[in-house]
């Protein structure tokens, strides 16, 4: 494991951005995605919230994906 | 299976697809032209069940990076725009043809910019988590709980404040390439201030020359990513807010 004093990995603060551009609230989603930086997840929690919305598009009656 | 649109581009004999680009799964992508439009959308085949994944983000972002080096700006949709069939797809465009061509038309000629402010270190971002320590008993765990908290919000406030003072000494910086601006509410947990910017294409090297130029240091650090394709400023006349791509429908 890398010190404590080392810079965030920068690949990882790149992939961060990335999904936070590309995905949101609104997409449905399934599976589980999370990703950690310095051993601290990061998107665990607003995934599961996107897996919420796959319960409500699920109760919802489904439909085509969107 | 179903059809998966990555983006829109002014029209297909100058946006071609470059040979073998492969989409979500490996699919194939290919051009769908759109009858009585000037547009073409990137499209690829997927199965209807695929899970959305980091691969799948980052092949969606792939795709949409391959079209942004044809030389003209795509839309991008934003991830999760499947269709039945070609025709849905076609048909979902068409429902909404003159906001996106108003929007191609729009973006020509420009690319995205973001410009990240994050803890510099593990260290630091590791003080951020809060943390109960551990004493005996009778040692008042509740008061030192909330101690905790209150410890862990300031510092939460002084990087925040720091990378907000930072902010607006790049975007100073770079102010006068700026077109248009966007903050963005992060997903990430990560005290994270992203801003973007929309800006003309031939002023990105001197866009990241001025952004780096600003001194940083000490318990924030800045990312300037880009170009890339304009996520950030994809609103539909009369859609909702289009800062994660093009969204045609719920």
């Amino acid at each position: 494991m890398a010190a404590d004093d080392d810079e965030i990995d920068t690949e990882q603060l790149v992939l961060a951005d990335l999904l936070n551009h590309v995905l949101d609230k609104g997409v449905v989603i399934s599976g589980q995605v999370t990703i950690s930086i310095a051993d601290i997840d990061l998107v665990h929690v607003d995934l599961r919230l996107l897996l919420t919305s796959v319960q409500t598009a699920l109760a919802h009656g489904g439909g085509p994906i969107r | 299976m179903s059809v998966h649109l990555y983006c829109v581009l002014p029209d297909a004999s100058r946006s071609a697809v470059p040979k073998g680009l492969h989409g979500l799964a490996g699919h194939g992508v290919r051009a769908l032209p759109l009858p009585s439009s000037p547009l073409v959308a990137w499209v690829s085949e997927v199965e209807r069940s695929l899970p959305v994944s980091i691969d799948g983000v980052r092949e969606h972002d792939a795709v949409i990076d391959a079209a942004l080096s044809t030389g003209d700006t795509p839309v991008p949709a934003r991830y999760g725009q499947r269709f039945a069939s070609d025709d849905e797809c076609r048909a979902a465009l068409a429902q909404r043809a003159a906001s996106v061509s108003s929007l191609v038309d729009t973006l020509q000629g420009m690319v995205e910019m973001t410009l990240l402010f994050a803890p510099t270190s593990r260290r630091a971002l590791r003080e951020l988590e809060p943390e109960l320590s551990v004493g005996a008993p009778d040692s008042g765990m509740g008061r030192r709980y909330l101690e905790t908290l209150r410890d862990r919000e300031m510092r939460r406030r002084g990087i925040a404040a720091l990378a907000s003072e930072l902010a607006i000494e790049v975007t100073a910086a770079v102010g006068t390439l700026v077109k248009r601006s966007l903050e963005h509410t992060a997903v990430a947990e990560l005290p994270l201030l992203t801003v973007s910017h929309l800006i003309r294409r031939e002023a990105a090297d001197d866009y990241r020359r001025r952004a780096e130029a600003v001194a940083t240091g000490g318990d924030v650090r800045l990312l300037v990513i880009g170009p890339r394709a304009p996520y950030s400023f994809c609103t539909l006349a009369g859609g909702s807010a289009g800062t994660h791509g093009m969204k045609l429908a719920d």
